[in-house]
C-alpha cells in the first residue's frame, strides 16, 4: 500500500485510516505451490513482481489476505545483504549466515563448502571491498545457497555478477527445482523459459495470465509490442501522407549515440512505429525488412531537425543505426513525417531496442531536442546466430571429403 | 528464515524480548556495529579509548584551567572538577547518539526491512547497545581518572549501573519511538538535528538544577536526563545520596515509555517497507 505523503502512511499504519486514496501494489491474487514447482514471474517494471515475492517470502506482510508457508524461506531478493565492504569474506558469511536464520554451528560446519562454491581461494581471508562484483555475488549467493532452504524466492539477481556467477547460480536453481520451491522473476524472458515450465504474467498488480511458459511469454510479447506502438491512430493516417525516405547518413559531423548531449527540447518526437511488411512487428527474422516510422514536432522555427535510431542488442551495445539528412533548410515550426528502412542484419535471439533522437544541427556537434530510449522492441528470433554482434546471411557452407590422399599430390 | 515467535507472546512484549530470542544475532550484530565504526582505520580499536581520552583531556584543562565555574570553589582535588562534567557529559553523550541514530535507523537499515525477514525491533538493542558500550569505556576511563586524581578507588561509581539501568531503558523505548516514525518522516531527523544544541543546554550538565529558579524546575525534571545526571553528580561528588523516591518513579516511567515504544514500533512496523 503506497499513499502520497508520508503522514498519511504514518496515520494508515497507527490508525488504520489516513485519507487519500491508498495505491494497491498488488490484489486479487491466488497461488497454490508445492514441492517441484517451478514458476517464473514476470511483467512490466512496475507490475508488481517483486511486491509479490516480498509478500512470499516474508518481507511484506500484506495488507488483505494470507501467504502460507511451510519450511524455510529464503529469499534472494538482493545479492550481499548485510555484507560490510570493510570486513573479511568469512565475517561476512557469519552474519549473512545469521541473518538467514543460521547457528554458529551450522555456519562454522558450512564454512569449508560455501566457500568452495565461491571459489575465493584466499581472497576470503580479505576485506570484501576488494572483491570483483563476480566474486561478491559468488559469495553472497553462496551463503543463500548453503542455508539449505525449501522455498528459494528470487528476484533478477542472475544479471549481475560476471558469466562464471551466472553459470553456477543457473546450475544451482536448475538442480533446486528438483526438491524445492522456486520462485524467479527476471525481465530475461529467455531464462525465465530456460528455467521454470509455469510462468505467471503480472500487470498492474493482477495476474493478467497464468500457464505454461511457452504461452504465457507469447502472450506477454505480443502485448509488449502492441504496447511499443502508442499511435495506432497515426498508423491510419500514414497511408495517406506523402513519406519522403531520406538517404542514409551522408559524411556529416558525427553524432555519437552512446553519449549523446542532453535533450533540449524545441522538438518533440510524437510517435514512433515499427512494421514488418505493412503489420505490427512482434518477432523479427534475421533478413527481414523492417520500417521505423516517426513523427515529429518542431516547436522553434529555424531548427534544421534531423532523426537517427540505433539499434541495440540485449547488453546495451550499438549494433547499427542510421539517420535522416536534415528536415529542409530554414524549417518552419510544424509537424514532421520520416521513415526509415532497413535490411535486419541476422542478430543472435533476444530482444533488442531501438532509441531514436530528434536532432538539430549545432555549431560542431548535432544537438540533441528529444530522445526516446527504447523506443520500440524487437524480439529477434534466431536459429543460426549463436554468439558474436551479428553475421550476415550464409550463402552455402560446404564440406568435402578429398577423395585422393593429399601426401600423394 | 527468522520468524517472529509464535503467538506465544503478547505482540505488546515482542521487541522487549528480541534480545532474548535472537540472542546470538544480537552479537553479532553489535560486534559489527563496534567494529565497523573503526574498521580500516590506522589505530583500529585504539580509538574507542582514544576519543574519549581525548575529551578527558580538554575538559581538564578547559575547566580545570580555565574556566572556573559552578563547581569549583568547593573544596575538592584538583582536577576533580572537569570529571564532574566528563560524567555528566558522557551520560548525555550515550542518549544523544542512541537519539539521533534511531531517527534513520529503520532508513540506514533499508536492505533489513525490504530484502530480508529480519527481526526489525532487534536493532533498537543493537544501537542501544553500541552506545552503551561507549559508555562503559567512558565509565572505565571516568574510574581511572577519579582513582587517579584523588589517590583513592572511586566506590562511589558504583551507584552508576543502577542509575544506568532504568535510563538505558527509557532511552530504548524512545529509540524505538522515533526510529518507527523516523522510519515514515524524514524531517524528525533533521528536527533532532536542530533540538541537540538546545538540549545541550536544557540539561544540567554546566550547571545544577539548584541553580534553576525553583519555577522552571518542575520543567527541568521532564528533561529524561535530569535526574540521572543530578543523581549521579550527586552521589559521585557532592556527598548527596540518591532519592530513591525519585529513582522508584523514575523507574516507573522508563518501564512505561519502554513499553509505549514497544508496541509503537510493533504498531507501526507493517509499513516500513512501503516507506523506505
Amino acid at each position: 500500500m503506497l499513499c502520497d505523503s508520508p503522514w498519511r502512511r504514518l496515520a494508515w499504519s497507527a490508525f488504520g485510516r489516513g485519507g487519500g486514496e491508498p495505491f494497491w501494489a498488488l490484489r486479487d491474487i491466488d497461488l497454490d505451490l508445492g514441492p517441484g514447482d517451478c514458476v517464473g514471474i514476470i511483467g512490466r517494471n512496475g507490475a508488481g513482481k517483486s511486491t509479490l515475492l516480498e509478500l512470499l517470502s516474508g518481507v511484506l506482510r500484506p495488507t488483505e489476505g494470507v501467504v502460507e508457508t511451510r519450511g524455510r524461506v529464503a529469499a534472494l531478493l538482493q545479492l550481499g545483504v548485510g555484507f560490510h565492504p570493510d570486513f573479511s569474506g568469512r565475517e561476512n558469511v557469519f552474519l549473512a549466515g545469521a541473518l538467514l536464520g543460521l547457528g554458529d554451528g551450522e555456519i562454522r560446519d558450512r564454512l569449508q563448502a560455501i566457500a568452495a562454491f565461491a571459489d575465493l581461494g584466499d581472497f576470503i581471508e580479505k576485506p570484501v571491498r576488494e572483491y570483483s562484483s563476480g566474486m561478491f555475488a559468488r559469495l553472497a549467493f553462496s551463503v543463500c545457497a548453503h542455508a539449505e532452504p525449501d522455498i528459494l524466492v528470487v528476484d533478477e539477481i542472475l544479471g549481475v555478477g560476471d558469466f562464471r556467477f551466472q553459470q553456477k547460480a543457473m546450475r544451482f536453481l536448475r538442480n533446486f527445482r528438483r526438491r524445492g520451491i522456486l520462485l524467479f522473476v527476471s525481465h530475461n524472458e529467455h531464462s525465465v523459459a530456460a528455467l521454470c515450465d509455469r510462468v505467471i504474467w503480472i500487470d498492474r498488480g493482477r495476474i493478467a495470465a497464468q500457464g505454461s511458459a511457452r504461452s504465457v511469454l507469447a502472450a506477454y510479447r505480443t502485448e509488449m509490442a502492441r504496447l511499443m506502438r502508442p499511435g495506432a491512430a497515426f498508423e491510419a493516417r500514414l497511408g495517406q501522407s506523402e513519406l519522403v525516405e531520406t538517404a542514409l547518413p551522408s559524411v556529416r559531423r558525427p553524432f555519437e549515440p552512446d553519449d549523446p548531449p542532453p535533450p533540449e527540447g524545441g522538438g518533440r518526437l510524437l510517435a514512433i512505429t515499427l512494421t514488418a511488411g505493412g503489420r505490427p512487428l512482434v518477432e523479427a527474422r534475421g533478413g527481414e525488412r523492417l520500417r521505423l516510422a516517426v513523427r515529429f514536432a518542431v516547436e522553434r522555427a529555424g531548427e534544421q531537425a534531423s532523426v537517427a535510431f540505433v539499434l541495440r542488442n540485449p547488453r546495451g551495445q550499438a549494433v547499427f543505426g542510421g539517420r535522416t539528412g536534415p528536415a529542409g533548410s530554414g524549417a518552419v515550426a510544424g509537424e514532421w513525417r520520416c521513415a526509415f528502412s532497413v535490411l535486419l542484419p541476422h542478430l543472435p535471439t533476444g530482444d533488442y531496442g531501438i532509441d531514436v533522437f530528434l536532432l538539430a544541427e549545432g555549431q560542431e556537434h548535432p544537438r540533441c531536442l528529444d530522445l526516446r530510449e527504447a523506443a520500440a522492441l524487437v524480439a529477434v528470433v534466431s536459429t543460426h546466430v549463436s554468439g558474436g554482434l551479428a553475421n550476415t546471411a550464409m550463402r552455402r557452407a560446404e564440406i568435402l571429403q578429398l577423395v585422393e590422399p593429399i601426401a600423394h599430390v | 528464515m527468522l520468524a517472529d515467535a509464535g503467538p506465544r507472546i503478547p505482540s505488546l512484549f515482542v521487541p522487549a524480548t528480541a534480545l532474548w530470542r535472537h540472542w546470538s544475532l544480537f552479537r553479532r550484530l553489535l560486534a559489527r556495529d563496534v567494529l565497523s565504526a573503526f574498521r580500516g582505520s590506522v589505530l583500529g580499536l585504539a580509538w574507542v579509548v582514544l576519543i574519549p581520552l581525548s575529551f578527558v583531556a580538554i575538559y581538564s584543562f578547559v575547566f580545570g584551567v580555565i574556566v572556573k565555574t559552578t563547581w569549583a570553589n568547593e573544596a575538592r582535588a584538583p582536577f576533580e572538577t572537569p570529571l564532574i562534567y566528563f560524567m555528566s557529559l558522557m551520560m548525555f553523550g550515550f542518549f544523544m547518539e542512541a537519539i539521533t541514530r534511531s531517527a534513520n535507523l529503520i532508513r540506514d537499515h533499508a536492505t533489513y526491512v525490504n530484502k530480508i525477514v529480519f527481526p526489525l525491533d532487534l536493532l533498537g538493542w543493537v544501537l542501544a547497545g553500541t552506545a552503551l558500550m561507549k559508555l562503559g569505556i567512558n565509565a572505565a576511563l571516568l574510574a581511572g581518572a577519579l582513582a587517579i586524581v584523588t589517590a583513592a578507588i572511586p566506590w562511589k561509581l558504583l551507584v552508576l549501573p543502577l542509575l544506568l539501568a532504568p535510563f538505558v531503558v527509557l532511552t530504548l523505548g524512545v529509540i524505538w519511538i522515533f526510529s518507527a516514525v523516523g522510519a515514515y518522516l524524514r524531517d524528525l531527523a533533521l528536527g533532532l538535528q536542530a533540538a541537540a544544541p538546545v538540549l545541550t543546554f536544557l540539561t544540567p550538565i554546566f550547571y545544577s538544577v539548584d541553580q534553576v529558579p525553583p519555577a522552571a524546575r518542575g520543567m527541568f525534571y521532564l528533561n529524561p536526563l535530569t535526574f540521572p545526571i543530578e543523581s549521579a553528580r550527586g552521589a559521585v561528588f557532592m556527598e548527596r545520596p540518591v532519592s530513591w523516591e525519585g529513582y522508584g518513579l523514575y523507574w516507573l516511567s522508563a518501564l512505561a515509555v519502554f513499553t509505549l515504544g514497544g508496541w509503537c514500533f510493533q504498531r507501526l512496523r507493517p509499513g516500513f517497507a512501503d516507506v523506505v
